[in-house]
């Protein structure tokens, strides 16, 4: 009778725990019930997922605004860092998201019929041609990106000054002459996250200096072998790419470093170049007393006028959402310019919106080198496949670690032939 | 009549155990064996995870891995490498800490919870720590340390240099298990009669004896058990590596994430799971032939 009792309580927890399992799907459908509820005026909640934990501070100033005129309708971000991709498919397959960030790649989502068409919608026209353009496929719109970028070489002001250099290298020649000023005093100049290939941005510094018109398509015409990695402006940009790192300018440990540790190296002055991109300005501008700016680095005999343009940190509506008139509801909110405004001077970034202008020292270090210089397309942007961009950034981290051209060359080009033959 | 009652009784039982543990293999069932031949039966499809449409292929992402994908014996070997370094770590520096932790002191329980801590932080949290705080290159104190002790020439760049990182990020995993590790040697310590200690003492055998003749036959089943869990743990691993390794040093685990999630392959990469699991039921049946349990 005992044992009775007791394998009966060991039934009812279990039993409890299979209905536990069940709580995820429950909350999943319970969009369905939330369409009556919001019908009668209660609650609703959007899940929106994004990588960008950096940006949480924005985010809630944007929701609460949003909910003094809907209070009914909650905004639940969900930051995921690690492993996004693998998250964010589940909650698409599952159903259980209404709004996501994409860096890039629309197109697999939009053949998967995952993003609803926002084309015709009027918020978009608050937006800059540059922040829908990567958005747009076959003339549709399917999101915005909300904010504008650079991948570009922060400096230290005072440790050039130190070493009798006013503002940016001006040129390739003048860049590598005040990097062997720093080597003849025993500094490594360059910081760099090379454990996560970030040298990668110094090529692609190169790359659009050479063909900033251009620089968007090339990798793809490479795939299609309309082009080579042999050919110019490849050629070139892997030679100074290694010319770099064969001089040993990169800080000590840079293949060690991830992308903040290589920060951590340039905020503690320990080299006077940072090797990233403007969404670092944030962390930079938590030193004040840090004197920094920013340029771009260019090839010998490039257009020194231009930086790598790059619209980032899309959003986009699930097209499956149950919620669609709450998710367009909020979607209009942020992309009103106070919105805007909110988002870009608490992130550190250069607004995307029409007449949005945002007042932040930092911000105005990336903002006034945009406005003087000329835009160059992101050979990241448009790429047909994913893959790609992964093989570029191995390839120029290779060349970082020693590999001879012609073996990094050899090396990605059995890489496109097989992703070719998967597809 | 006795034996009449007895047998209905028995007979009623059983179907009252039976019930119950119906219960959780059906649990089991759909939460462990439905995803897994969900699993092989993707890896016979060419698939991008979102679209509705998918192409059946057969054996052709399996003959795709082995021929034409380059990123794929490596990640192979790497976690081959990964499990034989971690397992044996383990097992070894766990028998140790468990000795010393098993002698009688006031401290026993102090560093049980010491040892047995990393098993309930996060992996996110502890990549972290060790990343930043250990093997940061610059300021970190591992090399800090061997710099202090007059060891430079043994400082590296940990998660730098592409032959270390294995063994590298393989030193935290070790950290990671060693909790686990040590208490199941200390319960498997405790079930070692002392009797059989004293009189192989007295019989005059010393302490390294009783305990390469004694201590570890009698251990062995516990050993075997270690050597199972750790070796799972160690393939499965993904969270460390893929915070931790540069892109291109992979294990199986990370190279699968990377073909269904950031490639859209998810064909390749569920036949690679296929082959993760395969290859965990090997390394079994291999430790099963090394570690003898019936002693």
């Amino acid at each position: 009778m005992k044992k009775r009792i007791i394998s009966s309580l060991i039934t009812a927890v279990l039993l409890m725990g299979l209905v536990g399992c069940g709580g995820n799907s429950d909350s999943a459908n319970s969009t369905g019930n939330n369409d009556a509820a919001q019908d009668s005026g209660e609650e609703v909640t959007l899940n929106f997922l994004t990588w960008r934990g950096d940006d949480s501070a924005a985010y809630d100033q944007v929701v609460a605004n949003f909910n003094e005129e809907n209070p009914n309708i909650k905004v639940n971000f969900e930051y995921v860092v690690d492993a996004y991709e693998q998250v964010l498919t589940t909650r698409l397959l599952s159903n259980d998201v209404d709004l996501f960030a994409l860096d890039g790649h629309l197109d697999m989502y939009v053949d998967g019929g995952n993003l609803l068409e926002l084309t015709g919608q009027s918020f978009l026209d608050n937006y800059q041609e540059g922040a829908l353009e990567p958005c747009t496929f076959d003339g549709k719109v399917y999101g915005a990106c909300q904010m504008f970028c650079m991948v570009n070489t922060f400096y230290n002001v005072d440790m050039l000054e130190e070493m009798g250099y006013t503002g940016e290298p001006k040129t390739w020649d003048e860049f590598i002459e005040i990097c062997d000023k720093f080597m003849e005093k025993g500094i490594h100049p360059i910081a760099c996250g090379n454990a996560a290939n970030l040298s990668t941005q110094l090529g692609y510094q190169l790359l659009v200096s050479m063909i900033p018109d251009h620089s968007s398509d090339l990798f793809n015409e490479i795939v299609a072998g309309e082009a080579k990695m042999t050919d110019e402006p490849m050629a070139t940009v892997s030679k100074l790419v290694k010319q770099v790192s064969d001089a040993d300018y990169y800080c000590e440990g840079s293949t060690g470093l991830d992308k903040f540790g290589a920060c951590e190296v340039f905020m503690r002055g320990e080299a006077p170049f940072l090797v990233e991109g403007s969404w670092r300005a944030i962390t930079l501008a938590e030193d004040e007393t840090l004197n920094w700016d920013v340029f771009s680095i260019s090839a010998p005999g490039g257009a020194e006028d231009v930086y790598l343009f790059r619209p980032a940190q899309i959003h986009v509506i699930n097209a499956n959402t149950p919620h669609k008139d709450e998710a367009l509801k909020y979607y209009e909110f942020m992309s009103r310019p106070e919105s805007m405004e909110i988002f870009s001077s608490t992130t550190v970034q250069v607004p995307v919106g029409n007449d949005v202008t945002v007042d932040h020292p930092a911000l105005n270090k990336v903002v006034d080198y945009m406005n003087s210089h000329k835009a160059g397309g992101d050979p990241q942007v448009k790429l047909e496949n994913a893959e790609i961009g992964s093989l570029m950034n191995e390839y120029f981290g290779s060349i970082t670690l020693g590999t001879p051209i012609e073996d990094a060359v050899a090396t990605i080009e059995q890489g496109f032939e097989n992703m070719k033959a998967q597809q | 009549m006795r034996e009449l009652l007895n047998s209905k009784r028995v007979r009623r039982n059983n179907a009252w155990y039976y019930l119950i543990l119906l219960l959780p293999l059906i649990w089991y069932i759909f939460v462990f064996v439905v995803p897994m031949v969900q699993g092989i039966g993707l890896s016979l499809f060419r698939w991008d995870g979102l679209s509705p449409d998918k192409e059946f292929v057969g054996l052709e992402n399996y003959k795709t891995l082995a021929l034409n994908t380059p990123k794929f014996w490596p990640a192979f070997f790497n976690s081959i490498k990964y499990v034989l370094f971690v397992v044996i770590g383990c097992v070894i520096i766990s028998i140790f800490l468990s000795i010393l932790i098993y002698q009688k002191s006031r401290l026993n329980n102090f560093f049980r919870a010491m040892f047995y801590l990393p098993c309930v932080l996060s992996t996110t949290a502890v990549a972290f720590m060790w990343n930043n705080a250990i093997y940061n290159p610059n300021i970190g104190i591992l090399n800090r340390s061997l710099e202090a002790l007059g060891l430079d020439f043994l400082t590296h760049v940990w998660l730098g240099e592409p032959g270390l990182i294995i063994f590298s990020i393989g030193a935290i995993e070790i950290y990671m298990n060693l909790g686990t590790s040590i208490l199941l040697f200390i319960a498997g310590l405790q079930d070692i009669p002392i009797e059989l200690h004293e009189s192989a003492r007295i019989d005059g055998a010393n302490r390294i004896q009783v305990f390469f003749k004694i201590t570890m036959p009698l251990l062995s089943p516990t050993t075997s058990l270690v050597t199972v869990l750790t070796m799972i743990s160690a393939m499965r691993s993904f969270d460390i590596m893929y915070v931790l390794s540069n892109k291109t040093t992979q294990v199986l685990a990370t190279f699968l994430y990377d073909e269904m999630f950031t490639f859209r392959r998810v064909g390749t990469g569920s036949a690679a799971a296929v082959v993760l699991f395969l290859l965990v039921l090997v390394m079994n049946g291999i430790q099963k032939l090394i570690i003898k349990e019936d002693v």
